[in-house]
Formats: C-alpha cells, structure tokens, sequence
C-alpha cells in the first residue's frame, strides 16, 4: 500500500503538518468558560423545571368558562376545568371522561 | 526534575501527544490544543507530578487522557446548556475548526467506532503506545486492551475499505 493510499500515514502527515508547537500551545490564552445568561433567566428556568417536577399547574375543581366549554364540548364533556399557572384554562381528562372523548372524535372523522 | 529538564520531555513527547490528542478530539483542533494546554500546564506547574512509578510518557498521556474526558464532558454539558437557553454559544471555541482534520479518512472511520475501541486505537496508531502501555494509561487490564484493539481494528479495517468502495 502507498504513503498515499495508507490512511494511517495520511493522517500522521497531516497531523503533523498542523501541529503546534509547544511555546506557542503554552503562550496561548487558557480556555475560556461560556458566558452565562442573566440570574434572573436561569433562575425562571430552574423555576419552571422545579414546577413541572413538582406536578404544578395543579387541578383546580369549578365551573368551566362558556367559550371553553363551547370549544371543548365534542372533545371532553367534562365539568371540571383548570387553570394553568398562567392563567389559560384547560381541561380536566379524567380517566373515565376519555372513552366519552374518544367516542365523540370518532363521531366528528366520520 | 527541573523545569527545563521537564520541558525537554514533554518536548520529546509532543508530537506522538499532539497526534492522539487530535484522534481522540475527532479532528476537532480547538478541542486537541486545550486538553494538551491544559496537561502541559498542569505538569509544568506542578498540579500533576511525575513520581517515576510509569515512564514518563505513559504519564503524561494519562494526564493527557484525563484532560480529554473532561473537556468533551463540559461541552457536551455546555452544548445541552445552550440548546435550552441557560447559557450563550461559545463563539470563539465553536471557531475555526480544522475542516481537514475532520474530513480525514482515519479521524471519521476512528469516530464511528465505540468510545474504549477509539481510545485504544487512537493510542497505538496516534502515539505508538503498546498495548501494555495503554493499558496503564487508561487504567484497564491488558486482556481488555487486546479485546478492544482487535475488534476496533477489524472494524476499522472494514469502515476503511467500505468508504473506498462508496469513494474510489
């Protein structure tokens, strides 16, 4: 096999061609570490990680608003709605509210 | 040792070192000169002291390969830091890239292979280490050693010659 053809001495050749010298490896600024984002960014990112881990938004029971309730009738006839720690409602999807659930979407593809 | 004694071997060892260190790195340049940098330094400055119970060469590249496995740990760690948001991109490490180490033949075949087949394989053909040698640099018996070098070089062997059937 050739210099050429053999990868192993492609490489060592072209290893060494692009190798520094050691005064100038040793004379060159250490490694930087990464910029960080603002306390308060990884802070409201630790927060929301925490929350998730913590089961929050939690359930809340009561009325569903009107046009939630008009949005998501066919999908979850459920009674019960929730309200995200942002404020949007959602719903609640009880196990025993889904196969109700399942049923009327299959109603709406057919 | 003196320090110009120590920097006269470390002089002798850097070629083979500069060679692994750019195996082991993928290509990657940037990542090659910090982990050798840093091993350097740590020597010269005393952090890590040779105490003549390995030649010096094997010590060093165990340095060498400490150097290596934290540096890729803080990147990968850096890199899932900045794809959630929690911190910038490193501009200046992610710049300029040896675009001819990375394509090389031997670096990608090198890089398809298992992390220990890698390590072992960079080391004998990077830096002409034995077999015995590389065992005491990664800590690991000799039998291990020899299992990894034959399966990795069977598997190179076969990635070599099927990109040059894809590639004449």
């Amino acid at each position: 096999m050739s210099a050429d053809s053999d990868p192993l001495q492609r490489f060592r050749r072209l290893a060494d061609d692009c190798r520094p010298s050691l005064a100038s490896l040793l004379q060159r600024p250490r490694p930087r570490q990464a910029r960080r984002q603002p306390l308060a960014l990884r802070l409201a990112a630790i927060g929301g990680v925490a929350a998730l881990a913590i089961g929050l938004p939690r359930w809340q029971g009561g009325d569903m608003p009107a046009p939630v309730a008009s949005r998501l009738a066919w999908e979850v006839p459920s009674d019960r709605w929730f309200t995200g720690l942002d404020g949007n409602a959602g719903v609640a999807l009880s196990e025993s509210r889904w196969p109700a659930a399942g049923r009327a979407l299959s109603d709406i593809e057919e | 040792m003196p320090a110009a004694s120590l920097r006269e071997q470390i002089e002798s060892v850097h070629p083979s070192a500069w060679r692994w260190a750019l195996l082991c790195a993928q290509g990657r340049r940037e990542l090659a000169e910090d982990a050798l940098q840093n091993t350097y330094l740590d020597l010269l400055e005393g952090r890590a002291v040779w105490r003549a119970e390995a030649s010096f060469r094997t010590f060093v590249f165990a340095v060498l390969q400490r150097q290596l496995w934290r540096l890729q740990r803080q990147r990968r760690l850096q890199a899932t830091l900045v794809s959630l948001g929690l911190r910038e991109a490193d501009v200046d490490a992610a710049a300029a890239p040896d675009r001819r180490a990375e394509g090389d033949a031997l670096v990608q075949a090198l890089a398809s292979l298992p992390r220990r087949q890698r390590e072992v394989l960079a080391l004998a053909f990077g830096a002409d280490l034995s077999l015995a040698e590389i065992a005491a640099v990664l800590g690991i018996g000799l039998g291990s050693v020899r299992t990894h070098y034959e399966r990795g070089k069977a598997r190179l062997r076969q990635r070599i010659h099927h990109d040059r059937e894809q590639d004449p």
